[in-house]
């Protein structure tokens, strides 16, 4: 871990779309997401001892992430469907599709929505989501299967 | 339809940059000393504070109360000293009334 204050700022702009990616998808707002972004990367700072290689680096932030988005929910209790400033890339193919199923997301509980950001954002299998997560493998299937039902509900609601 | 689903969350749930400057500022904040902390008032000293507040409170309205009832009993005196004074005045001029008729009737 650099010690420097230029060293630290390169960590942070490698890792930063892994956290503030995680986070924006999670809470929704561009200033709660970048607020929390620099916790994590304070708290990074404060525990840089205790990190032990790239990989280590990348579950660490992954974890203090998603436990920090959980305490924000508890606190502020976010309601992304009512989120005006959902970002949808113009260049996509369908921009209108992807704006659905983000708001369909937002309105999952903040742990099955954490499960499915980890799954389809970051790329994480069930063991590894359950690792980063503290929760039981079968738990995080549960919660994947349980929100890809609500999600496709959503979408066939709205194609009617 | 579950591929084609997955499909879309990836795209949807694709990750985003924050605002430019976000990485120095981060270090920037990550080494800046920190501030001092500021020196806390002891519990103790904040509980007798609390208490001398609520006494003088009481103080302020057991002193007006006081003051009122004072005020009233003072009205009170005057008032059954200007009845006595009106009665007095009455029964003297009633009894000289009556002298006067006595005197009168008798012949």
């Amino acid at each position: 871990m650099p010690e420097d204050e230029a060293g630290f700022a390169a960590l942070v702009g490698q890792q930063q779309r892994l956290v503030y990616g995680l986070a924006r998808r999670a809470l929704g707002r561009h200033q709660d997401a970048e607020d929390l972004a620099q916790e994590v990367f304070l708290t990074l700072h404060q525990n840089r001892q205790a990190i032990r290689s790239e990989a280590h680096l990348r579950f660490w932030l992954r974890q203090v992430t998603a436990r920090k988005c959980i305490d924000a929910r508890r606190r502020h209790r976010f309601a992304l469907e009512a989120l005006p400033e959902i970002p949808v890339a113009a260049a996509t193919p369908d921009p209108w599709r992807r704006r659905q199923l983000w708001q369909a997301v937002g309105r999952l509980p903040m742990r099955a929505r954490l499960v499915v950001i980890l799954r389809y954002q970051q790329d994480l299998d069930p063991e590894e989501i359950a690792a980063v997560l503290a929760m039981p493998v079968a738990t995080v299937k549960s919660h994947l299967r349980r929100s890809l039902a609500r999600l496709r509900r959503a979408e066939v609601g709205h194609e009617r | 339809m579950s591929d084609e689903l997955e499909t879309g969350l990836r795209a949807a749930l694709g990750e985003l940059d924050p605002a430019p400057g976000f990485a120095v500022r981060v270090a920037a904040r990550a080494h800046r000393p920190p501030a001092p902390r500021r020196r806390q008032i002891p519990r103790w000293v904040m509980a007798a504070a609390t208490l001398a507040l609520i006494a003088a409170a009481a103080l302020t309205v057991w002193g007006y109360r006081r003051q009122r009832q004072q005020d009233a009993a003072r009205q009170l005196r005057i008032a059954l000293n200007f009845t006595q004074y009106q009665l007095s005045h009455i029964t003297g001029v009633a009894l000289s009334h009556a002298v006067q008729r006595l005197n009168q009737e008798t012949p």
